[in-house]
């Protein structure tokens, strides 16, 4: 064969397998592919950790200085599993802490910037192994601080008192019952306004479950702003939907009074019911009136913009304030001290070993949060086991029961994973968005200090061609 | 010299085609793990490299 023919096919041919190899990387036929980066040049797929002002680039890695950062992963097509892994250090000038406790989330939720979180490394799980008695159920682990329970079934069949057990990242079901509850005879009115998303308990026993809710939609933004009521029993499962369509979808800022939206469910069993508004941030609740005697609202509240004191009591022993309306700086008084929110867009948090404690507000539109719940009367209620945080005092705590996985050690690196649904996530073209939770760095004011991320790996799991091409006809 | 310059050239003219046609049908197919610009640099310089062998062609 003449030589320029052949050159000519040598040249065609790699240009046939450049196209091949692009597309199978493309495709992923075997339905599992690994992308990392260690930061040291552009990676397409995994995205840098951001923002700037809560992280930098050093030679080492990212340097991690402030709570929270983010990170993206891009997929060149749908999976279903997603395990994240994270190769880091604490960087040497940092002290160590007692409670430190790094977490990795995906956004579940674009609408309510609700994020799926993980544990990554928890320092009082790892601290209290070795005094400790552990007992291990695949990911699931026990610790006594006195050998009761020879098993975690059994642990779980014949639980001890609640305020003895704390939980990490596990779901242990309460059936909270009130005993000698007797239910409120009038009607309570909440008129105080509440801005986008937020979840409560209510307890119900012989009564209707009747809530009347008064929305608005202030049109600021350009999405739907629709709103769903979801209702779940104490087991978690979902009893009631309701959405509300945004029929507008108006965009000029012009506020919208919506019809009143009643919730009325009968002959519901005695327990305890969580209730969810589900809603994004141009929608206000101006009112709510219900006749049921507890409505504790769960982890956080954004009080919309109110121009008088507020009263609110909580069972949080951290409690977090932040607001983003320069009108709404004050001064806030927490189980009688006296503190000042002087600051946009920065989180103040005041600590409190109260059990339940008043919360005065001078004004409203500013966020408050913490591990806990909160009502605006003296009557709240929280079912929840008590969860590990920076917080938490072990003197009174016997159990802990977490799933959990012990991150691994490798010369001065620690390797710690998390394994995420994709399909429960949210995504935007095959972009998914994380989080990396690190509350205890900030408690520091310097940004030469904190977790240096020398590597993220992405380990991504889905159906194969095979089954791709199966399930197309079967579908057909 | 100048057959396997042309051979190259015309390979080169059809990967960026194709690579392009592929990137406006799946975006960052290509570019997630290839930067096309080096493509067309060194298309360019063959092509030029070409130019000048045609210059001294037609010079003697």
């Amino acid at each position: 064969m003449n030589k320029i023919i052949k050159f000519r096919i040598i040249l065609w041919l790699i240009l046939l397998i450049a196209i091949s190899f692009f597309c199978y990387l493309k495709i992923v036929p075997g339905g599992k592919i690994t992308y990392t980066n260690n930061f040291k040049k552009f990676n397409y797929f995994i995205g840098e950790i951001t923002p700037k002002e809560r992280s930098k680039k050093t030679d080492e890695g990212f340097l991690i200085f402030k709570d929270p950062v983010y990170f993206s992963l891009q997929t060149p097509r749908n999976f279903e599993k997603g395990k994240i892994t994270l190769k880091y250090k604490l960087s040497n000038n940092l002290e160590k802490s007692l409670t430190q406790i790094i977490e990795l989330g995906i956004l579940a939720d674009k609408n309510v910037w609700n994020y799926e979180i993980k544990p990554l490394e928890n320092s009082v799980i790892d601290n209290l192994v070795n005094s400790w008695s552990l007992i291990k159920k695949d990911n699931l682990i026990l610790l006594q601080k006195f050998k009761n329970y020879e098993n975690i079934d059994s642990f779980i069949n014949n639980l001890p008192e609640s305020k003895k057990i704390v939980i990490y990242n596990y779901s242990l079901k309460n059936k909270y019952v009130i005993t000698n509850y007797k239910k409120s005879t009038d009607k309570i009115e909440i008129n105080i306004p509440l801005k986008g998303n937020y979840i409560f308990y209510t307890y119900v026993k012989d009564e209707i479950l009747n809530y009347d809710f008064y929305f608005s939609d202030l049109n600021e933004n350009k999405d739907f702003d629709n709103i769903d009521i979801n209702v779940y029993s104490y087991k978690g499962d979902l009893i009631y939907n309701k959405n509300i369509e945004d029929k507008t979808n108006g965009t000029n800022g012009e506020k919208i009074f919506l019809e009143k939206e009643g919730l009325f469910i009968a002959d519901l069993p005695e327990g305890i019911y969580k209730i969810e508004v589900k809603a994004n941030d141009d929608i206000i609740t101006n009112k709510i009136i219900t006749s049921q005697k507890y409505i504790s609202f769960l982890n956080r509240l954004w009080l919309a913009q109110y121009n008088d004191k507020i009263n609110l009591f909580t069972d949080t022993q951290e409690v977090k304030f932040s607001t983003i309306n320069p009108d709404s700086l004050q001064t806030v008084f927490v189980y009688g001290s006296k503190f000042s929110l002087d600051e946009t867009y920065r989180q103040i948090s005041v600590k409190s070993e109260k059990q339940v404690g008043e919360i005065i507000l001078e004004k409203g539109d500013v966020i408050v949060s913490g591990n806990g719940v909160f009502g605006f009367n003296k009557d709240i209620i929280n079912p929840n086991y008590k969860k590990i945080d920076e917080n938490i005092n072990l003197d009174k705590i016997d159990y802990i029961l977490a799933d959990y996985n012990f991150p691994m050690e490798f010369n001065d690196y620690k390797i710690a994973s998390a394994e995420f649904d994709l399909n429960k996530a949210y995504s935007e073209n095959g972009k998914y968005s994380f989080i990396i939770s690190t509350p205890f760095l900030n408690r520091m004011e310097s940004d030469n200090r904190g977790i240096i991320i020398k590597e993220i790996a992405v380990e991504l799991t889905g159906k194969t061609l095979k089954e791709e091409i199966i399930n197309f006809f079967k579908n057909k | 010299m100048k057959k396997y310059l042309m051979e190259i050239f015309y390979v080169l003219t059809a990967s960026m085609i194709i690579f392009s046609i592929m990137e406006l049908i799946f975006p960052r197919i290509i570019l997630a793990y290839f930067n096309i610009n080096w493509l067309l640099i060194f298309w360019l310089l063959n092509g030029m490299v070409i130019l000048i062998f045609n210059k001294n062609e037609i010079d003697n």
